[in-house]
């Protein structure tokens, strides 16, 4: 009997009628190479992750708890379930229904048929790095890492929801060192794919090491004010941070207008006295193999595309189901990849620059992590460029900070578009009114 | 299938001989081999102005590594029964040697550790932690209308661990308590703003908050209110120990873990035993500060705990290994072999990093600056260990004025700067010493591991602030 099956069994026995079990069983493969090309660790290995929710209603308040299962022992998921029923008698929130059972019909590509648990396969990928990196004149590749998953996700619950969904996800990292002499500065790519083909070495090796040299040959940034564009993997984390999500994503959630911090209100601008394009902001989950689409949200809730915000005004709150009947509205399923409408600029155009406006744009953060909840951010600049009329100088370190609901405010964004993991939108955000400070 | 267990000491002891069998059988083919255990459960209290939740998560798996003298190979699994140990150590010991060097020297050290019992958790009733989120809360919002809203979050964490090679048979059983005060204000322009106070504590310790530090916090949030984002350029600054832990870690400590200098991707490896800071300039990392997040007994690789200084009065000593890079280098293997859980690697990483303390009062050092700023606050940070630059961004700033604090905030503080200059311009390093910076590491946005940061104040001229 599968631990499932038990868990289904016991909760019967138990007349406890409101569930979910979420299952995750991964098979990992990873490979880390370190300098010279040399392997230094392959891993291999299964691992499974199985979650219960249950759930108790109490006159007018609902409680429930998560419990984690590490072992298909009956006994010891009985004990387990006896502890999840009382923990969740200690949680008295307001009552919010288990979603019902939805039939996904948009259905998107998650899962790479032919991504193996063979090392082989990795190996091909480095080689051709490797081979990539010797091509290119005083580089060096001095680490890289892939690290593969396949996944299969199973959500059940009491309401009869039994979704299943398979899933690769592949991350990718790189170092690159360039030298002079005795000179050395280094790029660090990091991305996640959901196909092996999708990595493609000789682009990623050739983009990367030039953007080492350009850090090699940078000066250090200086104090500037101005328009500051953001373009390739600094467009990318401004609007899908790594760690966080993107404070204007952020005041979209119907949690934070629940716990009544959420600063937009419905058909209402989201910014006062804008000067440049008006942004559109689409949460769309199902775009095929991107890494943040999602098939279905946690409460089995089908991924759909939502319109958060249009031209400016703040059009609908991405719900799961607690928090859509907390405010009354519909879930909208999973939170998937950031779609952000083209501007009315050309690429040409927003990079315009003379000595006297000079420009500066940025293409790699070290690490952005803006505050969600007030849009300040401070992020070091790994590496940019100051343009001033046909001069382009590569710079390096120094703080991009500011407030994203003040930049928008004179912002101009790309007609050009582009994917990327988590975001899809304008190639370049051009802001007129940004302040960097140097070192 | 015979699962396996962790409940007594024969338990341990029994596991203990199992692995080693196992050890011993994989050792005759393979230079070097060894098998860690981990068992980890959490439970998790959060609580806001609406809803509350407990959560309890677990998790519990095993992996195999063995080195063939040139690479490791590791094998792991989430269903830790001995058919499936079993199955793995026999296909890693089908593997070919590659080379035969001995790792491992010294003598058997067969011992279990355990955190100290004192406020043990465990002993207490989930009612009374839940009621203790509950009420830190509600004291919390009494005091101030100002105040929207607010997350209390108690996390207890257990984590025994077992690490067994030909020279170690080792358990550890570690607890923690993690409490996280975090109120939200809105400003009159609307803007939404909240302060991150975090403790930890080996017990539930961690969890005592008296009404004067609510008071101190409610005060700390009318400031905020207030605070203004600071004009960026050089100030003469006072660094709180949340923040000089901060500096060590992400700017300094990250360049000393021995696997980014093998690689050739930390300046720091051109500097080893030069002088790049002032004497009184010591930073050190160590995982035996008991009351500190991310303390242990024995590393991932089954290093026993130590101090590991790595700047030593100015000049760069000693780097955090991992036993790759311990071995490809030729140096010690320090206790900072640390993996994320059982299906990842373990990388050379940090654990309580701080600067240690220096020969100034706190008192004189605030007396001798005229117009500075004090930095403190929970903030966050990135390295960049090849070109030493500093990121550091998030804590608040307050005005120092003829030696005293003025009323005068800053929200949304970040430092930058080139590290060797910032070193050379401490001008002073306090007497005083604590380590109360509690949270998370990541090598690069992934392998996250408890941490925490800590160390003197420092008076820092020229300091760029953003």
């Amino acid at each position: 009997m599968s631990i499932i099956d038990t868990t289904k069994a016991i909760l019967k026995q138990k007349q406890i009628s409101q569930w979910r079990i979420i299952q995750k069983i991964s098979q990992k493969n990873n490979i880390y190479l370190t300098k010279e090309g040399a392997i230094e660790n392959i891993t291999k290995g299964q691992r499974t992750d199985v979650n219960l929710t249950v759930y108790k209603k109490q006159g007018n308040s609902i409680g429930d708890s998560t419990v984690s299962l590490i072992s298909d022992d009956p006994e010891y998921i009985s004990k387990k379930i006896d502890e999840a029923v009382f923990t969740a008698s200690l949680v008295k929130n307001p009552i919010f229904n288990l979603a019902d059972e939805e039939k996904i019909i948009k259905k998107v590509k998650l899962f790479d048929k032919n991504l193996r648990l063979d090392e082989k396969q990795l190996l091909k990928i480095t080689d051709a790095l490797k081979r990539e990196t010797a091509k290119i004149k005083n580089t060096k590749l001095v680490q890289a890492e892939l690290l593969t998953n396949i996944n299969n996700v199973k959500l059940i619950t009491s309401k009869g929801i039994n979704h299943n969904i398979q899933s690769t996800d592949i991350f990718f990292e790189a170092t690159f060192i360039a030298y002079k002499g005795k000179h050395e500065q280094e790029h660090v790519v990091m991305k996640n794919f959901r196909r092996l083909k999708d990595i493609k070495p000789q682009q990623i090796a050739k983009k990367y090491a030039s953007y080492a040299h350009d850090v090699l040959n940078s000066t250090r940034t200086k104090h500037f004010s101005g328009p500051v564009l953001l373009s390739n993997d600094a467009i990318q984390e401004f609007f899908n941070p790594e760690l966080d999500v993107c404070p204007l994503i952020t005041h979209a959630s119907a949690r934070l207008k629940y716990m009544g911090v959420a600063r937009y209100q419905l058909n209402k601008p989201i910014i006062e006295k804008m000067t440049g394009d008006k942004i559109t902001i689409i949460n769309n989950p199902l775009i095929d193999y991107n890494i943040a689409s999602q098939q279905f949200d946690e409460d089995g809730i089908p991924a759909k595309k939502t319109i958060l915000i249009k031209d400016n005004i703040f059009k609908s709150h991405f719900a799961n189901k607690r928090y859509a009947d907390y405010l009354n509205i519909k879930p909208t399923g999973p939170l998937g990849v950031i779609e952000v409408k083209p501007g009315s600029k050309s690429i040409k155009q927003l990079y315009k620059s003379s000595k006297e406006r000079p420009i500066l744009e940025i293409v790699a953060f070290s690490s952005y992590s803006p505050e969600g909840l007030s849009g300040n951010f401070t992020v070091e600049i790994r590496l940019g460029y100051l343009y001033k009329g046909k001069q382009r100088i590569p710079i390096k370190g120094g703080m991009f900070t500011g407030n994203i609901f003040e930049l928008i405010k004179h912002m101009h964004l790309s007609k050009e578009i582009a994917e990327f993991s988590g975001y899809k939108g304008p190639r370049v955000i051009r802001f007129e009114q940004a302040v960097v400070s140097g070192i | 299938m015979s699962e396996i267990k962790l409940s007594t000491k024969k338990d341990i002891k029994d596991l203990k001989i199992f692995f080693s069998n196992l050890i011993r059988k994989m050792n005759t083919n393979l230079p070097y081999s060894d098998i860690l255990l981990i068992k980890k459960s959490a439970l998790v209290i959060t609580k806001d102005k609406k809803t509350i939740s407990i959560d309890n998560t677990a998790d519990f798996g095993l992996k195999i590594r063995v080195f063939d003298g040139e690479m490791f190979h590791e094998r792991f699994t989430s269903k830790p029964d001995k058919e499936t140990i079993n199955s793995l150590a026999k296909e890693l010991s089908a593997l070919p040697t590659k080379k035969r060097i001995k790792i491992e020297k010294g003598k058997i050290i067969n011992k279990n550790f355990y955190s100290s019992k004192k406020n043990d958790p465990s002993k207490l009733s989930l009612k009374i932690k839940v009621d203790t989120c509950i009420d830190v809360f509600k004291r919390l919002m009494k005091k101030s209308k100002r105040i929207i809203n607010a997350r209390i979050i108690y996390k207890e964490k257990i984590d025994e661990r077992i690490f067994v090679s030909e020279k170690k048979k080792l358990y550890q059983k570690v607890t923690g308590c993690n409490f996280i005060i975090l109120p939200i204000i809105i400003t009159r322009e609307g803007e939404s703003r909240y302060h991150y106070h975090a403790r930890f504590a080996q017990g539930f310790g961690a969890t005592r908050f008296t009404n004067t530090q609510v008071n101190n916090l409610v005060k700390l949030m009318h400031k905020i209110i207030k605070a203004k984002k600071i004009k960026p350029g050089k100030y003469d600054c006072i660094l709180h120990p949340v923040v000089t832990g901060l500096l060590a870690h992400e700017s300094f400590g990250h360049g000393m873990e021995a696997d980014t200098l093998y690689k050739g991707r930390a300046l720091a490896s051109k500097y080893l035993n030069k002088k790049i800071a002032p004497s009184y300039v010591t930073i050190a990392d160590s995982p035996t500060h008991k009351n500190t997040n991310g303390s242990f007994f024995f590393d991932d690789e089954g290093c026993l705990a130590d101090e590991t200084v790595m700047l030593k009065c100015g000049k760069v000593n000693q780097p955090l290994t991992d036993l790759y890079s311990a071995i490809k280098m030729n140096i010690p293997k320090t206790a900072n072999g640390r993996c994320e859980s059982y299906d990842h690697k373990a990388y050379a990483r940090m654990t309580a990093t701080y600067f240690k303390p220096g020969k100034t009062p706190k008192s004189k050092m605030f007396a001798g600056v005229k117009n500075g700023i004090y930095i403190f606050g929970k903030g966050g940070g990135m390295e960049d260990p090849k070109g030493w630059g500093v990121q550091l961004h998030g804590m608040l700033g307050q005005e120092i004025k003829n030696g005293k604090l003025t009323n005068k905030l800053y929200y949304g503080v970040g430092i930058t700067g080139y590290l060797p200059e910032i070193l050379n311009n401490i001008k002073a390093a306090s007497t005083n010493f604590e380590i109360p910076g509690t949270g998370f590491c990541g090598k690069g946005h992934k392998e996250w591991v408890n941490v925490a940061e800590g160390g003197c104040y420092l008076l820092i001229k020229n300091l760029e602030l953003a």
